[in-house]
């Protein structure tokens, strides 16, 4: 074993430039596939961020809604009518709507997505709100989401600065009051949380009786998956239950499911994948070729076909697993690089680590196979 | 082992009614006429003959490099007709191969190629090995050159480095193939007396393939090759100069 890993070593690394070759090329794919799911994590991450830090334990949705991107509305009294169970603490309803954001310092208009939450029992447990919640009370008065995309203008800079920053949404003045942290997704550049009356003034056309959104608070103690089945019961067809849990799971398996996205991240990582499976393919292949003599040979004195082969095998592990560590760490920096100019989600996981690790040796073991059946044709009966 | 005394008297090769075809119905075409051949351990055997003759096929069924159509071949105790995969790759461990190419790995030093072949005696301790194949290497006045890479060697540089592969793990049988066709008179002498030097001190059975009539006074024996069928002696054994 030792000396076939030995024997691979020395082959591949004899030629320097060939085995960097084969290296970046290994680096290459490993980038394409961490930057294809990255971005695939970060769409269902950004998409699902809101509803990770709702403090509801049921969520009631209107059935036609796919998105709380594009929810369809259904009647409070629906949501009121839920008080009369015995396990439910209170219920809360979430406006949301999407209105042009005029950038105060460059004019320009662009849509940015509103909350209109209960400024009360906010039921959302995002960083920054809870401190500026009495500020939300006031009239006119919004929270900027600070990871929104640069284009809605530099709210934050003039806020901690102390200025006050007012801005015309939807064409009306509201004033900025502070900041939360939420983060834009691939449906939303950028977030405003509004009180629920500064949201109906915002949307003169949306009334308070249509909510978009309806979260629900049990009584300590409950099991929300068995109190959603029981409300479920009592709402009948006219709303869906969802859990938390389930909220989350409904908005990813709609982004998922109902959109290409799924399937064009995924068919990104098979490039990536073919990319690197093409390019060792052809430098383990070109090798064995090369030494065909030299490996019949080989097995003239003695070797056998299934010794060769795992010298091929182990130039196939040993190019993955050290194209890997370059490519993980290009990958890292490339994730940060992501984030930073497009305040997404792209958080390099372990499981997807490991996940691409696994890609990368059986890409690179698939290649060996390949190149092993050239070697069968090394005839040592042609040696002499 | 070769160095027994029951040994030298054994037959390391023995053939009878050996025939050999290539190709299937209408293209078959027969190479081996029924070849009688026996080699004694320690002997050293010259087969001449121009090129088409069946010396190559010959020497590559005898290295059990290809399987046995008809007739019976016995290599080393061991008979090749009808002999499995594993019992051929077990004979060819026993033989000694220098091929008209060295084919000597590029990208392993003159020590590690010698090594490679050691790693067929997994018994051997990495140590033995290494030791094993710079004595070899000292043996045919490479003990020097053990680090240098094969492409920074000279043609018959080359090829007593692939006889120090051939040696190094004491064959009982050496085939070789034209070892000196791609070599200058000088140095093609200087390789074969170096192989029948270093053969008959491990008492090792030697056939040899040559057009190379300079090297004949060498072997115990000369036989020649026409259109498949080993010829009868005409003349009697030259007599050796070397020794």
């Amino acid at each position: 074993m030792f000396r076939q890993l030995l024997l691979a070593w020395r082959q591949l690394t004899f030629q320097k430039m060939r085995f960097v070759v084969a290296l970046c090329g290994v680096l290459f794919a490993n980038l394409l596939m961490f930057m294809q799911f990255g971005f695939q994590d970060a769409l269902f991450d950004s998409a699902t961020a809101m509803q990770r830090h709702l403090q509801a334990d049921l969520v009631l949705l209107n059935p036609q809604t796919t998105s709380i991107y594009f929810p369809q509305v259904f009647s409070r009294r629906l949501l009121l009518r839920l008080l009369a169970h015995p396990n439910v603490e209170s219920v809360h309803p979430l406006y949301l709507g999407s209105a042009p954001w005029k950038n105060p310092w460059m004019g320009q208009p662009r849509m940015i997505f509103v909350l209109g939450i209960d400024v009360y029992q906010p039921t959302l447990a995002l960083p920054g709100l809870a401190e500026n919640l009495a500020a939300l009370r006031q009239t006119d008065a919004g929270l900027f989401d600070a990871l929104s995309r640069r284009e809605f203008g530099p709210v934050g800079e003039h806020l901690r600065a102390g200025e006050s920053v007012e801005v015309e949404v939807n064409r009306r003045r509201l004033r900025m009051v502070g900041e939360v942290r939420l983060g834009p997704s691939f449906a939303a550049d950028g977030n405003l949380i509004l009180g629920q009356s500064n949201f109906l003034r915002l949307f003169p056309e949306r009334k308070a009786g249509s909510v978009d959104v309806g979260l629900v608070r049990l009584k300590a103690g409950s099991d929300p998956e068995q109190i959603a089945a029981q409300v479920q019961q009592l709402v009948g067809k006219e709303l869906r239950v969802l859990s938390g849990r389930q909220f989350v799971q409904f908005e990813r398996a709609y982004w998922e499911g109902a959109t290409a996205i799924g399937f064009i991240f995924t068919q990104g990582v098979l490039m990536g994948f073919l990319v690197g499976f093409v390019i060792v393919t052809q430098i383990l292949y070109m090798d064995v070729t090369t030494h065909l003599p030299q490996y019949a040979t080989l097995k003239a004195i003695g070797f056998t076909g299934g010794y060769l082969m795992g010298v091929v095998l182990f130039e196939g592990l040993i190019l993955s697993t050290i194209g890997y560590l370059p490519g993980i760490a290009l990958s890292a920096a490339f994730y940060q690089w992501t984030a930073e100019a497009t305040n997404l989600p792209m958080v390099l996981q372990p499981g997807r680590a490991v996940q691409i690790f696994a890609l990368t040796l059986c890409m690179c073991s698939l290649a060996g196979l390949l190149a092993m059946r050239k070697l069968a044709s090394a005839d040592p009966a042609d040696v002499f | 082992m070769c160095f027994d005394d029951w040994a030298i008297m054994t037959a390391s090769i023995q053939a009878r009614q050996l025939c050999f075809s290539f190709g299937q119905g209408e293209l078959r075409k027969q190479i081996l006429h029924s070849i009688d051949l026996d080699v004694q351990a320690g002997e050293v055997v010259l087969l001449t003959g121009p090129s088409g003759s069946g010396k190559t096929t010959l020497l590559s069924l005898i290295g059990a490099l290809r399987s046995m159509q008809e007739g019976s071949l016995v290599v080393l105790g061991q008979e090749l007709l009808g002999a499995s995969y594993p019992q051929q790759v077990a004979i060819r461990r026993r033989i000694g191969f220098i091929f008209q190419a060295h084919n000597l790995l590029p990208f392993l030093t003159a020590q590690q190629n010698v090594e490679l072949a050691l790693e067929l005696q997994p018994q051997m301790a990495p140590r033995q090995r290494m030791a094993r194949a710079l004595e070899l290497l000292h043996l045919v006045g490479l003990g020097e050159k053990a680090g240098v890479y094969p492409g920074q060697l000279s043609g018959g540089q080359k090829q007593r480095v692939a006889i120090a592969r051939a040696l190094v793990g004491q064959p009982e049988l050496l085939l070789a193939d034209e070892p000196t066709a791609s070599l200058d008179s000088q140095s093609g002498r200087e390789v074969v007396a170096l192989l029948d030097r270093l053969a008959r001190q491990q008492h090792c059975a030697v056939l040899m393939v040559t057009h190379d009539t300079r090297v004949e006074d060498i072997a115990d024996r000369v036989l020649h090759m026409e259109d498949g069928r080993i010829l009868p002696p005409i003349a009697q054994a030259p007599t050796r100069i070397l020794s």
